[in-house]
């Protein structure tokens, strides 16, 4: 009768949320519901573009055809046991200032994946949800700028809940672990994804106030990258790696820039690229 | 033929009482016409003929400052400029596309934040001026557009 059997066991039915979404919130005020999608994030910049939506709005799928990271790659997204969900913003921020909500999105995350389950997750730079050195979420956010401002930004999140190792390509098995993974049980995506949004709406507020300066100071408490040798990669002009920058991750500047010390002493500030962590002090 | 051949034979055509030209080059037919200023002209190919990768469809009017009439787009962030939203996907636009006000041009990402720049302009992507995967600076100029009104 169910074609995913897990949906509706203990990980959860997500379509429960849409009749409980966050009252009052901004974020999570409306939440829709699909079963099947190609992208939770070109969902939301159609709805924004095409109906107009307003900023809150949640789509959130049980699975995703066409899941993606950086560039097109691929997130895998199987059906019954993960979170696929995007978020419609239209902060009233100018677009250089528009990086902060990399920052906001994974302190949200977080914070909502530490209160409810206890596991002790961490942000590598500048948006990956980290369980030690392995990846168990991610975050990609599109955003539409038209002369000089924000016109929205669905701001995309997948995380692995209640995966098991063996679902994972082969690629990336022994990088990527799943929340189930690390608590030994399943996790109930429904009230996760509660926890999260509502972290999400408490940041987003504080971020609507005003207050950069503590949104990246709060990263800096739960960031794992700082004070480790890093690479990090850029794409070159034909899509292929172009060479790397290695040296000392020492911190993010304001505008939320990976600060590096090369070997030579010189500090290089890199806006986006892959990292990868070489050896932990 | 390529625009500037488009533009030379405008510029042969100016001082001249020709109301109606036509000219027929590897498949592409260039018919102008005109009464006492330039008009619209058409550029066109056979319906059977196949796409070339440098096929244009551009409505062109002739311009008496060029280059001050360009519309440049600038990067509203400090990032990495991409012309296609993944590797293997086609690009946005290439030079001598024509653009529509609100189409997207190009990506430019920070802290994977994708920033889609759209043309503010109807018009003809002129001049690409940053090579794909190159970091580029707040406010550096990433196309220059002509408008068509």
């Amino acid at each position: 009768m169910n074609e995913h059997p897990m949906v509706g066991q203990p990980g959860g039915d997500l379509h429960e949320l849409t009749t409980r979404p966050l009252k009052g919130r901004i974020i999570g005020g409306r939440i829709l519901f699909l079963k099947e999608t190609a992208s939770t994030n070109d969902d939301v910049l159609r709805m924004g573009r095409d109906r107009g939506c307003k900023e809150g709005l949640v789509v959130v799928a049980d699975y995703q055809s066409h899941g993606r990271g950086r560039h097109g790659r691929k997130w895998i997204s199987p059906p019954g046991v993960n979170l696929y969900f995007t978020v419609l913003l239209r902060p009233p921020i100018p677009p250089e200032e528009a990086t902060i909500l990399s920052l906001m999105a994974s302190v949200a995350v977080v914070d909502g994946i530490r209160r409810y389950t206890g596991i002790h997750a961490s942000i590598k730079w500048p948006n990956d949800i980290m369980i030690g050195d392995k990846k168990v979420g991610g975050i990609l956010m599109e955003a539409r700028t038209k002369g000089g401002i924000v016109e929205m930004v669905a701001l995309g999140i997948g995380i692995n809940v209640n995966m098991h190792s063996g679902m994972f390509d082969r690629e990336i098995r022994g990088l990527a672990t799943s929340l189930k993974e690390e608590a030994g049980q399943d996790i109930h995506r429904p009230d996760l994804l509660r926890e999260i949004l509502g972290q999400m709406d408490y940041w987003y507020n504080e971020l609507l106030k005003g207050n950069r300066g503590l949104i990246i100071e709060e990263w800096r408490r739960r960031d794992s990258t700082m004070g480790n040798e890093v690479v990090v990669q850029m794409l070159g002009s034909q899509g292929r790696p172009a060479g790397g920058i290695r040296g000392l991750a020492e911190d993010i500047d304001e505008r939320g820039c990976l600060v590096i010390r090369l070997s030579s002493g010189a500090i290089r500030r890199v806006s986006s690229g892959d990292v990868t962590i070489l050896r932990k002090d | 033929m390529d625009l500037d051949e488009i533009r030379h034979i405008l510029e042969l055509l100016k001082d001249t009482d020709i109301t109606e030209f036509q000219i027929e080059r590897e498949g592409i037919k260039l018919k102008i016409k005109r009464e006492k200023f330039f008009a619209p002209l058409e550029v066109s190919r056979p319906a059977q003929a196949p796409p070339a990768p440098d096929r244009r469809e551009a409505e062109e009017r002739p311009q008496e400052e060029e280059e001050t009439n360009l519309v440049t787009i600038t990067s509203p962030i400090v990032g990495v400029f991409y012309r296609s939203p993944s590797p293997d996907a086609p690009h946005f636009v290439e030079e001598g596309s024509t653009v529509k006000k609100g189409q997207v041009l190009c990506i430019v990402e920070a802290m994977k934040l994708m920033n889609e720049i759209e043309s503010d302009v109807d018009g003809i992507v002129r001049k690409i001026l940053v090579e794909n995967g190159q970091p580029v600076e707040y406010g550096e100029p990433l196309f220059l557009i002509e408008p068509i009104s």
